[in-house]
């Protein structure tokens, strides 16, 4: 700020400030007492508006606010499947087409420790299923697996469990499930039947191929080279695995 | 008989004056509230945000890859990577903003924040709303908004109820 208001303005706080008292200011060059007389009245008049005005038009206090919120999610425990038991008939697994569906015979395992296989008896499989209390699940276990033994035997195992169409896992986190299996068998002059029968899908030969491989198999009369359904759509073939494969997800 | 004699008597109009101008302010506020558009509003100059509801995720599962949760201001619920969406009861944040009429209001909402349970944590990210700053209190004098976020999560994280917090902040434009 500059000029003659603004120098009387102070000149004038000073004064009121001690009434009756020495000046502690000089006068200074151009000022007279009707100067100082009507700086001190401006002052009086400014000091009643700040104070009249003040609150009122202060500046904007721009007051701002927050707010504190929670956010939750309910995380659930990773399903886990645990394999308890191997399926097993007994005789080495799918050895013999004789003991076509002697696995599904067995027993299917309830809650509870799993028994040892007992001596020349067919048993189930058995797996475990952890994860979130009473949340229901899907469980998808490999279609049909092929063998083809030492004497050129062809064998199809179809799987099944017994968790039923809607399988929940119990209260305490945890499921058991037991899988069995059917399995079929042929000499090496069905195997063309079984492969034309598990082509599936319609008309379209150009369709199927995909889902059909080539097998050579050894037999009596010399290799021979067969047609067959791939088993598992997850790898190029499980042909003479002895494994199946278990998927589990939260419904 | 003794005399009241003013101190001051040189500047005794002007100290009248500025008496008059102090003690009539009650009176200069009503008048000026009258006669100017807004002079109210100016004088409460204050906003307020209140919630109206927290933001939730409902029931996810993890697993062996990592994953996003989000849930967006309009409510909606989607899933990325290994995260499994489980459903339950899931909804966007809500907050009330008051204040002066016909205000504009700036929303500031976090960068990050955590949840965490059972041993695990997540991070919330991505923090969206259905409005656009500033935003118009209006003749009212309010507004609401819609909050959503990105909840980012690990692998296999442990089962539990995961819970964070995160603070919304609202100033004059």
């Amino acid at each position: 700020m500059s000029g003659p208001g603004a120098r009387g303005f102070v000149l004038s706080l000073s004064g009121m400030s001690h009434p009756g008292s020495r000046p502690d200011r000089v006068m200074t060059a151009g000022q007279t007492p009707r100067s100082r007389s009507r700086s001190r009245a401006g002052a009086c008049v400014a000091a009643g508006l700040a104070l009249a005005l003040g609150p009122t038009a202060a500046l904007p206090s721009a007051a701002g606010s927050s707010v504190t919120t929670s956010a939750t999610v309910e995380i659930l425990r990773p399903a886990g499947v645990i394999g308890l038991q191997e399926l097993s008939n007994a005789q080495g697994f799918l050895a013999s087409p004789d003991s076509a569906a002697a696995a599904e015979g067995g027993a299917p395992l309830a809650a509870g420790p799993i028994a040892p296989p007992p001596s020349g008896g067919a048993l189930a499989a058995a797996i475990a299923i952890s994860g979130a209390p009473n949340q229901t699940f899907s469980l998808v276990v490999t279609d049909t697996l092929v063998v083809v033994t030492e004497t050129g035997e062809l064998v199809v195992t179809s799987f099944d469990h017994n968790a039923g169409d809607n399988p929940t896992i119990g209260g305490d986190g945890a499921a058991r499930i037991a899988i069995g299996a059917t399995t079929q068998s042929g000499s090496p002059e069905t195997l063309q039947q079984l492969s034309t029968n598990a082509g599936g899908g319609g008309a379209d030969g150009a369709a199927q191929a995909p889902s059909i491989v080539a097998v050579t198999v050894q037999t009596a009369e010399g290799p021979q080279t067969v047609r067959i359904q791939r088993p598992d759509a997850f790898g190029p073939t499980i042909f003479g695995e002895k494994f199946f494969t278990v998927l589990v997800s939260y419904n | 008989m003794i005399r009241f004699r003013f101190p001051f008597p040189r500047h005794c109009a002007a100290v009248r004056l500025a008496a008059a101008l102090v003690l009539s302010a009650p009176l200069v506020d009503a008048l000026a509230a009258a006669a100017v558009p807004g002079w109210g509003a100016a004088r409460a100059q204050t906003v307020n945000i209140t919630e109206q509801r927290s933001l939730e995720f409902g029931k996810v599962a993890t697993s062996s890859i990592p994953g996003t949760v989000t849930i967006s201001a309009s409510g909606g619920k989607s899933v990325t990577g290994g995260v499994i969406d489980l459903g339950k009861n899931h909804r966007e944040a809500e907050f009330r903003i008051t204040g002066p009429r016909d205000a504009l209001v700036i929303v500031t909402l976090p960068t990050m924040a955590t949840v965490s349970g059972g041993g695990g944590t997540g991070t919330l990210t991505n923090f969206t709303m259905d409005r656009s700053n500033p935003i118009d209190l209006g003749r009212r004098g309010r507004s609401e908004i819609s909050v959503g976020a990105t909840l980012n999560l690990g692998t296999h994280l442990p089962g539990a109820d995961y819970t964070g917090s995160f603070t919304v902040y609202v100033d004059l434009q």
